[in-house]
């Protein structure tokens, strides 16, 4: 390789790395054509898999005394009771999030429990993460952000908080209109206590901007109303601004908080 | 631009890399006040220093858009959550380096299925669109192997001697050079073409 072609690789790729890079956060732009690439072979795939399954089905009802034909197998055949060995999928309705099942009926207070998970923060910001997670019989969602009160050793309301239905805030965070809550790796198993899946609330709050001790913290839901004991150390301060607490829309969780 | 964006408001749309920065930032929650501002300021200083650097050699080494980004932002992600794992500052760029390699070594996998219905025509066009004083150098680079390209842009990008960049990426120095000479007859070919 002469020295000017080494010379034109090292200019060429300098200038690669000279190039501002994109925002931490950014959501990349993945070609059309790469997902187009995907969803076609994707599609492919499922339809040799339904005809092949459906053949396989049919060739099976129809008993070993009748030899099978490609005929057999065309849509002017009744269509056959479900196997017993044939599984169905559950229909998954795809979630606003996209990456996330969106499962059930909206959750009913009486099946979840609310409890407080990580509490932190740092640069003058606090969060505490309120996990819900369902014991119903059946999966269900949670969505949107809903009303949050704070209560006093008496149970009397000590503000009106700022609600923000939206992504912000200290910790980034997901908006949604209805998440499924997220399966556990676990669930069902018999150490997770009947948990089938959980959520997490996020309640973001500058340290020491309360007037007074909160005990409490009251979640309404379009289905009832959840209390649960807290303690919240950067809301206790003596000499705090006025409360503002940013609630942010309810967020999949995944860890053991 | 910088680490602040895992801690400041964030209209970021759901992907599973948000959910790994967000992991990343919370592995930092557990740390001493004292010790967190110092990792998050650190991190600031090092992502002002090398974040152009990191996103031109996860671009070279993916040698598309999408893909550098994702490695980009594990790789920080990665280095967030094991940042005290260096002590020394001199390091730190070459530790970066390492970890935006095996993060882009690790995207180019999992892709490998779906890299078999996509046309490297169109990495060739990413590469060179991002280096569009000399696209034609983009186009030959993009066409190397993925450990080629690391040896390619470590050396010459970065200027990392080949013992260098040998231990960035974990192998011999002597497998480094076979890289690098096969790299430079390919290049040639494709420069020729020009």
């Amino acid at each position: 390789m002469a020295k000017m072609d080494e010379g034109r690789i090292q200019e060429g790729l300098r200038q690669l790395m000279s190039h501002e890079p994109p925002p931490l956060d950014s959501e990349s732009a993945r070609s059309r054509g790469r997902m187009g690439a995907v969803g076609i072979g994707a599609g492919t795939f499922v339809l040799l898999f339904l005809v092949l399954g459906g053949a396989f089905i049919l060739d099976h009802q129809s008993g070993n005394d009748t030899p099978s034909t490609p005929g057999a197998a065309s849509s002017s055949h009744p269509s056959p009771e479900p196997s017993p060995s044939a599984t169905l999928s559950p229909a998954v309705t795809p979630s606003p999030s996209g990456f996330l099942p969106a499962l059930g009926p909206m959750c009913r207070s009486s099946q979840l429990r609310v409890r407080v998970g990580i509490q932190g923060g740092a640069g003058g910001n606090g969060i505490t993460y309120l996990v819900f997670t369902d014991h119903g019989a059946g999966s269900c969602k949670l969505d949107g952000t809903p009303t949050v009160r704070f209560l006093n050793a008496h149970g009397g309301i000590l503000s009106t908080v700022r609600v923000v239905d939206a992504s912000g805030g200290y910790v980034p965070t997901f908006a949604n209109n209805g998440v499924g809550l997220l399966p556990l790796a676990d669930a069902g198993s018999p150490g997770s206590n009947g948990v089938r899946g959980q959520a997490a609330l996020p309640l973001q709050y500058r340290d020491g901007a309360c007037p007074s001790a909160v005990r409490q913290v009251q979640v309404v839901l379009t289905t009832g109303i959840i209390t649960t004991p807290v303690a919240i150390s950067g809301l206790q301060s003596p000499d705090c601004t006025p409360l503002s607490v940013v609630v942010n829309p309810f967020q999949p969780a995944d860890w053991s908080p | 631009v910088g680490l602040a964006q895992l801690v400041r408001p964030s209209t970021c749309k759901p992907c599973g890399r948000l959910a790994r920065l967000n992991s990343a930032k919370m592995s930092t929650m557990g740390m001493a006040e004292a010790q967190r501002t110092r990792v998050h300021e650190e991190v600031e200083h090092a992502l002002t220093l090398y974040g152009s650097e990191m996103f031109g050699l996860a671009m070279a080494l993916t040698a598309n858009a999408p893909d550098a980004e994702d490695a980009y932002q594990t790789a920080w992600a990665r280095a967030l959550s094991h940042w005290d794992q260096i002590q020394d500052p001199v390091k730190r760029r070459s530790w970066l380096a390492s970890i935006t390699w095996r993060s882009a070594l690790t995207i180019r996998r999992r892709h490998r299925f779906v890299d078999r219905w996509h046309s490297p025509l169109q990495e060739g066009l990413d590469l060179s669109r991002a280096m569009d004083s000399d696209p034609t150098l983009g186009e030959a680079i993009a066409r190397l192997s993925t450990r080629q390209r690391a040896v390619v842009a470590l050396h010459y990008g970065h200027g990392y001697t080949l013992d260098e960049v040998a231990s960035i990426l974990h192998t011999r120095a002597g497998t480094v050079r076979s890289h690098l000479s096969r790299a430079l007859a390919h290049l040639r070919l494709g420069l020729e073409d020009d």
